[in-house]
Formats: structure tokens, sequence, C-alpha cells
């Protein structure tokens, strides 16, 4: 398949097979313009028995049931569940400090497996995909136009080559989540979740909390929402606690960059560090977000798994699920 | 060892930069690229100033670059003596250099006539105040420099000739230069005269020289490599070169073949050195033929070729030469000469006392001598009685010789009367014509019959020790031989004939007028072989026989060369293709009543007019090579031969035997020069490796960080 082709350079084979039974798994019923393979809110034309009603006038006659209507005496139409489609929404972080790390530890690299995966199993289940990618201040929002399935993949796969530059507009980025988010859905964030301010000026931690809610708003219309957090063990360990003297740059070349004797560096940003992140899973959990942790040097396969709930019993340990 | 510059070595005051450099030098940090720098708080400044000494191996091999490179900037010399001594008091001088073929040998890059060249600055540099110096080379065509107290001049001139000269593949011995040093010099004029000498050290080059050149003169040696009594002053640098070239018709293997033989030569090797494959080129017009021959140490080996003539009638050039080798001595590597197969020497000897006994033969024992030649296809050998002869004479006159090229009367009976006029005609036309005595050789007949064409009139047959004076030796000897005759050309040694016994001999009648040259003579005293030139023919007079009649000439090892050189020359073999190769720098004559049109190597034709004599002299041989000679007017016999020779260089130059030269002692005072010789190579080797060691130390810090 097409799409296979273009998403397949991002998965490994055997995680593609793994990934043929995996669903986005929608809690509820959903809405949805086209059939698909969730149960719907509303009866439909599905196979399922939902229940019975008093026929009306304007009723499709073929969906009366003859035997009821024997039994009560009286024209009973039959129900069935209406199996519609998922809107599943990749909210992909392509700001600089996502490209840290090398070949398999790289956090792009693990996140754009992630996005390929969401995209593979959509398609896998007839499900409605859009994406949205923020990089260098812009909303790169071509993943959200109407096109066919095919053409979506391969945009996607595209836009996860070019790689990882400057800021991620987070506000912007969440507003447009917002506002092209259908009524029931799956909205999948991939970011470390360690910069989500606008501007380099801007507090962490009400950034955190203003993403959050945004977030939150998000659930609050029936989306459901995982955050995938993907982190590099360099990010949670801080492996230059020497006497030497670094020079850190950062990534996203917005903030200047930090010089200091490594050891003196990591004391404080690991406190920090663990701070934050301790606030992040407690954020997610109070406003009922789906929080998946993803640390580079656990194998890639694992990672994507447990954001389809296959969690390996390994890796629960870094899983923070509300 | 001193400096040249020692006020350069205040440059190691700069070894405290880097010093310092490195002290207030700033630790580059470890630039780490990072995403959560969001988390990291950029705390105190901090100092990365060095407060002591890190890569301490690189910072001392960084020290020890810079201190190496002051040193060498400094000029490191070491003043090592050249064994070259010159007068401390002003004196008139003549700087003698050798300019013959052997000072073309390359030694590590430059030759010894450059070598000379600095020897001569060096001269220069030495001489006292007020002396005068003048140049002069063993070469005719050289610069000659009266002395004058202009020292640039003479360094000037001789770098032009050096330059812009002619090429020096000439064998001339400098020995023979001194001369021509001593009359540059002048009179003495109360002040002490030198000539310095500037040459190899082989037996042709300073090996030559004379004690002095006048009572009041002295010659200095001055070696242009290795002064004398250093260890390797007698090493002789090891060179390939050919030494001889040589052809003779090939019938056997097609009527218009001929083989070509080339005698190599591996001079200066060690006895224990591999054997060494060279390859070689025959060019004959356009065609080339390669071949490859193994030299063992400071021995030969022989190429042979086999060529077919594509043009049966006309000299064809042909041009060994030694290929794919950087020699060290090049001038050698390639030899010229001419091949044809129609050049051929017709012989007829008259036997005028033909025997059944070999020993009293002279036939037997000549055509012996001749059959051993190299070529002995190349001489049409006939023989005749005398009557035969006189009759053939009588009835075809001049025509009965017109292709014959060399007449040997062996102990004839003088011819004829009415016959005699005959030969003496077509000698005066060309032919050659060779009179060896015998008991049936009387002088009054021949006399009267060809006493104008004889070297010498005839006296009369004697028996050894009976002159005047003499009663102890019973025999004769051969003094030693006359090797600047024609006869002997390119031989450097005896014939090995001193020992010859002969027991009767002709005397002959001394004339002042006829223009005779001696090639033997006995050990009285006495002409033994005499050349004359008669018009355009050679005649040659032994005065003993060439059987054992007389003499036990037959039976020495040099009878056979004897015979042969002797019939070539007088037949004018050497005139024609094959025996034509003169050496370079040589004098070819060639004997014509007019202007002759000489066309050397370069194509560059030149008018040669003849001498009052009738003979012309042809010098400006100094480009080996192929030249041909073109008449105004041809004449009968040989002169309508295609004139062609060639020009080779003197193998004895191939020989570069050192000689130790004993260093000379002025008799006055004296001041030994010396010569500053630079010792930087090493410090270039040294400033290499620590390069190297810089970039290793350097790259091993880069990647520690």
């Amino acid at each position: 398949m097409a799409e296979d082709g273009a998403l397949g350079s991002l998965l490994p084979v055997d995680l593609r097979e793994r990934l043929r039974m995996s669903d986005l798994s929608a809690p509820r019923g959903t809405f949805g313009e086209r059939s698909g393979q969730h149960r719907s809110q509303r009866p439909g034309l599905g196979h399922e028995f939902r229940d019975h009603r008093p026929y009306v006038p304007g009723d499709d006659l073929r969906r009366l049931d003859w035997r009821a209507a024997a039994r009560q005496d009286k024209l009973i139409l039959r129900q069935t569940e209406a199996e519609a489609e998922l809107t599943a929404t990749v909210v992909l972080d392509a700001s600089g400090g996502m490209g840290y790390g090398e070949g398999e530890k790289q956090k792009w690299r693990h996140a754009t497996a992630v996005a390929a995966a969401v995209a593979l199993v959509a398609s896998q289940r007839h499900d409605r995909l859009r994406f949205l990618i923020g990089r260098e201040q812009e909303v790169d929002l071509r993943g959200v136009r109407r096109c066919g399935v095919h053409e979506l993949h391969l945009r996607l796969a595209e836009r996860c080559a070019v790689g990882t530059s400057g800021r991620c507009p987070w506000s912007k980025l969440l507003s447009h989540t917002a506002e092209t988010a259908r009524k029931r859905g799956v909205v999948v964030v991939i970011s470390d979740l360690l910069d989500l301010a606008d501007a380099t000026d801007d507090d962490s931690d009400l950034a955190l909390e203003r993403a959050l809610d945004q977030l939150a708003m998000l659930r609050s219309q029936r989306q459901r929402i995982v955050l995938v957090q993907v982190l590099h063990p360099d990010e949670l360990n801080f492996p230059w606690l020497e006497t030497k003297v670094f020079r850190f740059e950062d990534l996203t070349r917005s903030q200047v960059a930090v010089e200091g004797v490594g050891a003196q560096l990591g004391d404080s940003y690991l406190k920090k560090i663990r701070s934050y992140l301790a606030r992040v899973e407690a954020g997610a959990e109070a406003r009922q977000l789906r929080l998946v942790r993803i640390v580079t040097d656990a194998p890639l396969r694992d990672g994507v798994l447990r954001v389809f709930g296959n969690t390996p019993p390994a890796a629960r340990a870094n899983t923070a699920t509300p | 060892m001193s400096l040249l510059a020692p006020a350069l070595l205040l440059g190691l005051l700069g070894l405290s930069l880097p010093l310092v450099a490195h002290l207030l030098g700033r630790e580059p940090p470890k630039k780490i690229p990072f995403g959560a720098i969001r988390f990291l708080d950029a705390g105190d400044p901090v100092v990365t100033q060095r407060r002591r000494l890190h890569d301490r191996l690189l910072l001392l091999v960084r020290l020890a670059l810079l201190a190496t490179l002051v040193l060498l900037l400094a000029r490191p010399v070491s003043f090592a003596p050249r064994a070259l001594t010159v007068l401390s008091e002003p004196h008139d001088a003549v700087i003698l250099v050798d300019a013959s073929m052997s000072m073309d040998l390359v030694v590590d890059g430059t030759s010894d006539l450059q070598r000379a060249s600095d020897v001569v600055e060096t001269i220069l540099d030495a001489l006292p105040a007020g002396s005068r110096i003048g140049l002069i080379t063993s070469d005719p065509r050289g610069p000659h420099l009266a002395p004058s107290a202009d020292k640039n001049e003479i360094a000037r001139e001789l770098a032009q000739w050096i330059q812009q000269g002619p090429p020096r593949r000439g064998g001339w011995v400098l020995g023979e230069a001194v001369q021509a040093a001593a009359s540059l010099l002048g009179p003495a004029r109360g002040r002490s005269q030198v000539i310095y000498a500037v040459g190899d050290r082989t037996t042709r080059g300073l090996a030559s020289l004379p004690a002095s050149a006048a009572s009041d003169i002295a010659i200095v040696p001055l070696p242009t490599r290795q002064p004398t009594g250093t260890p390797s002053s007698l090493a002789v640098a090891e060179h390939v070169g050919i030494v001889k070239l040589e052809w003779e018709p090939a019938p056997e293997v097609d009527p218009r073949a001929v083989h070509i033989r080339a005698t190599l030569r591996r001079f200066g090797a060690d006895a224990d050195a591999d054997v060494l494959s060279v390859r070689l080129k025959l060019q004959v017009e356009h065609d080339a033929t390669p071949a490859e021959v193994d030299l063992e140490p400071g021995g030969t080996a022989k190429a042979e070729f086999t060529h077919t003539l594509l043009d049966g009638g006309a000299a064809t050039k042909a041009r060994v030469e030694i290929v794919g080798r950087d020699d060290a001595l090049p001038g050698d590597d390639v030899r010229h000469l001419w091949i044809s197969n129609q050049d051929q020497l017709a012989v007829t000897i008259v036997n005028g006392d033909p025997s059944q006994l070999r020993a009293h033969d002279e036939v037997f024992f000549l055509a012996t001598a001749l059959r051993a030649a190299a070529a002995p296809d190349r001489l049409k050998l006939s023989s005749l009685a005398p009557e035969q002869l006189e009759r053939s004479l009588r009835e075809g006159g001049l025509k009965a010789l017109v292709d014959t090229d060399l007449l040997i009367l062996a102990n004839a009976r003088a011819p004829q009367a009415d016959v005699a006029p005959i030969i003496v005609d077509r000698v005066r036309d060309g032919m050659g014509l060779w009179v060896t005595v015998g008991d049936r050789v009387e002088a009054t007949p021949y006399n009267q019959r060809l006493g104008d064409v004889l070297p010498l009139l005839l006296r009369g047959p004697v028996f050894a020790g009976t002159a005047p004076g003499r009663t102890q030796a019973r025999t004769e000897g051969f003094a030693p031989t006359q090797l600047s005759h024609p006869i002997f050309a390119g031989r450097s040694g005896e014939l090995g004939l001193r020992q010859t016994q002969t027991r009767r001999l002709f005397l002959l009648e001394p004339d002042a007028k006829r223009a005779t040259r001696a090639a033997l003579l006995f050990t009285n005293g006495a002409p033994a072989l005499l050349t004359a030139r008669v018009g355009e023919g050679r005649v040659g007079l032994l005065a003993t026989s060439i059987d054992r009649d007389w003499t036990d000439l037959p039976l020495r090892p040099g009878f056979v060369p004897l015979m042969q050189r002797t019939i070539a020359f007088l037949g004018g073999l050497s005139d024609a293709t094959s025996g034509s190769a003169i050496h370079v720098g040589e004098t070819k004559e060639f004997r014509s009543k007019t202007a002759l049109y000489i066309q050397d190597p370069a194509a560059v034709e030149t008018r040669s007019g003849p001498d009052t004599d009738g003979w012309v002299r042809f010098e400006n041989t100094q480009i080996p090579g192929h030249y041909q000679v073109r008449r105004e007017r041809a004449g009968i016999g040989r002169a309508h031969r295609n004139e062609v020779f060639a020009v080779q260089t003197n193998p004895l130059e191939s020989d570069l035997a050192q000689v130790e030269i004993p260093v000379a002692q002025l008799s006055e005072d004296q001041v030994d020069a010396v010569v500053p010789v630079p010792q930087g190579r090493w410090l270039l080797w040294l400033i290499a490796g620590l390069l190297g060691a810089e970039v290793v130390l350097r790259w091993r810090a880069s990647m520690a960080r």
C-alpha cells in the first residue's frame, strides 16, 4: 500500500505487524459522517441490535421487524447500532528540542514512529486522520485539509522527514486543534512537554498549566486526549556531572547558551526537571488526560505499543495513565 | 659547527610566547546541543583560564618545533677542509677546469662540473687581495681568460660556459691543457704563478697533471668531490656505459643483413651488488629494436642486434642507446655509427715468396690475422703471383687495379718498369700500397720504379746487431708504439710488440723532404713501419718481413691488431662508413683538393676548404652523432663513396676509477681554504618529525575532550 510505503520508513516491519490488531479504542460511542468500525451514539445502519421503536411515517420500511410486529400487533421498527468513524488527530511537536539524541535514541525518531503508528492504525480501521505539526513558530495545517487518506499519509511522512527546528507555537497549535476537532475523537499530542511556552521568557509552569487547560477543554468536547511525552535519558539523568566546563546550546536556538561546570549545573537541573515532570503527571491526572511517557533508551517498539494500551510489563513504571 | 647568522638565535626568546599564550589561554568548553536548556540555570561566571600547564607533551613539542625553526634560520654550517690550498701572498693564477665528459658525472644530484664551479668560487674567495686570476678549460673551445683582478668575470664566464656552452662530451686530457694554461699566465714578472687545476680524480683528469708546468709555475690539483684522505674519497659512482659499438655484415641471415654488437660495462658497483638488468634500443632510421642485458658488478656484457637494411646502397644511420635508466653519467649511454652492406675492402696480396711451409709464407700469416678480424667478411682478399699482377696490368692498365683498395707487395720483387707507373698512378688516385720486405726485395729496383711513392727509399737489408757500436744484441725489438699515429687511433695501450725479436731488417734512406709518419720503430731507432700519403692514397712500408723469415713478429700478440689496423688504414676503410668513427673533439682529416661540405648531427652544414697541402681538416666534432660529407667534385676510386663518419664519446672517459691525488704543497706561505657545508638537512627532518608528532598529539587532545 502506498500509505504503508510512506509510513513504513518510520515503523519497523514487526511493529507494523503488531499494530495490525491495535485500536485507537474510543471509550464511548462517537459521532461520524461515514461508517466506521467504532460504535456510534446514534442508531444507524449497523448489524448489532440496539432497540425497537414504533413505526412513524417516513421510516424505511425495510427496517421493520416483522416478528415483533406480529407479536405486538403494530408496526415495530428494528434499530441497530450505527458503526460510525473515529477522527484521530495527531498533534506533533517538531521544535528543535525534539531533535536531541542520536540514532535510535533520538527523540524525533520515537515521536515520528508514534505518529506513524497512529496514522497506520487509523487507516486500518478506516478512521479519519488529521495531523498538525508545530515548528519554527508556525503550525503546519496541511494535515487538516480534506484529501484522500493516501495523500494524508504521504503528507505526514513528508512532514516527519523534514525534521525539527525552532520553537513550537503551543497556544496556536492547540487552538487550531480545538477549532478543527470533531465532536468525538482521539487527540494524540506527541511532545517532550518540556517547553510549552510560546515565548522564551514565559514561565514554564504557567505554560504547562495553560497547555493542560487547553487540552482539558478539548477533553470536555468529548475528545480523548493522549499525551505522549518523549524524553531522552540524558534529559532525565544529566550525564555531565563532571568538574569540566560545558557550554549547553539551545536546540531551538531561541535561548542563550548556558555555560558552567557540569556538576554545578546538573544538581540544579535534576531538581528542576524532576519537579517539572511531577507537575506534568499531576496536571494530566487532574484533568483526566492519558499520559504516556516514552524514554528513548527503551526499544522503539515498546514505546509505540504503549500508546495503544499494550503496555509491556517492564515499561509500566514509566507510564502514567489517569 | 657554527652559525652563519647567529643573531637570529635571538628568536629563541620567542619560546616564551607559546608558554605565556598557553597559560593565558582560555580552555574552550565542550559544546553540547541540548533540548531541556530551560531547566539549566546560568550560574556564576566560570573561570576557565588555565592555572597550570595542560598537554605538557604537546607544549613541549611545539616549543621544540619553534626552537628548531630558529636554529634552521640561523643557518648552521660546518667548515669542511677542501684540500684547497692557495698562496697567501698576491700572485698570478689560472684556473684550469676539466671539461671532459667524465665531469658530467652526477652524484647526489649534482654534476662534477657544477661542483667544479663551486670549487672555483671557493678559490676566488680564498685568493689574497692583489692576486690576478684567469680561466681556461681543457676544452679548446672553452673560455680563455687571461689573469686579471676581476674575479667576478671569472665566475660569470664559467657559469655562462656551463649553462650555454657546447656539449662537453670530449675526452680531453687535463694534463694536455697545462701548457695552454701556462702560456695564458705569461712571463712571471716577479710574482708567483700558480695553476689551480679543478677536475675529477681520474687518470685523464687530475692524475694526468705534471708536477709543474714550468720551473716557476706550481700546479695545484683540486678535486671536485671529497677532499683527499676522506674514507669515501676513492669511491666511484656506479654507472653503465656503452664502451664499444661495432657491426659486421650477416650474409648468413640475409645479403643485406648486418649484426650490430654493443658492449656495455658496469662501472663502480660494489662486488656484492646484484646483477643489473639494462635495457637497450637500437635505432636504425625509424626502426627501433629493444634488447636487455644483465650486467655483473664491474662486468661487461654484449648485446647483439641483427638488422636488415632496406636500401642496399647507401650508408644508414644507426644508434644504440641505454633506455629506462637514470644513469649517473649519461654521456656514454648512446653511441652512433653508420652501417652499410656494401662497405667492403678489396685487398690484393702479391705473394713474392710462396712456400709450402707456413712459417715462411707471408700470405698464411696475413690471411690468418685478417680472418681473426671482427668483420672478416668486409675484407675481400685475393692473392696473386708477381707475374700475374704484371700480366693483368699490361693487359688492363689502370682498370686492372680500379677495384683494388689495397695492394700488398709481400716480399715481392719490384714490379717491372713497364707496369710500375700504373701502380704509382693508381696510388695517387687513392689506392693503398703496402710493401713488406724480405729476401726477394731489392733496394735499387724498388727505388727506381716505386721510389716516388715509397715513404723512404730503401737502402738495404742488414742483420740486427751489426750496426756500428752494436755488438751485443743479435736481435732488435720494437720501441713503444707510436699511439699518436692514425693507425692506432682509439688505442690506449701497447700492442704487445715490445718483445719482438727481429734478426734482419731493411735500412732506409733518411729523407727530410718526404712527409712520412712512423708507426713503429725498432729499439735502435730505425723505422719499422712507415706510412705516407701520396696523392689520395696511402703507402706503408714494413722494414721487416711478415713471415718468420726475418722476425718472430707474426708470433706476437700484437701482430693481429697491427695487421688489421694497418690494412684498414692503408685501404682507406677508416674513411668509409664503418671505420669512420672518431671521438669527440678529434680532428677529422680528408684528402681533397676542393672544399668539403660537412653536415653535423644538428643538420648544420659547414664548408671546409683544403690546406695548401691538399688536406681538409674538420675540427668541429663536438657533438656525438652522424656526420655527412659532400664533395664539390668526386675523384676516382674511393672518392666516389658516400663519405660519412660518426663521432662517438671517448670510452676512456667512462672509466671513472679514482686515483689518489696528493695534496699540493706550495713552496711559499699558503693558506688552507675551507668551505661552509650547510648542516640544515637533519634539522629539516627533525622539523618534519616534530610536525607529525604535533598533529598526532593535537588529535589525541581533541579526542580526549
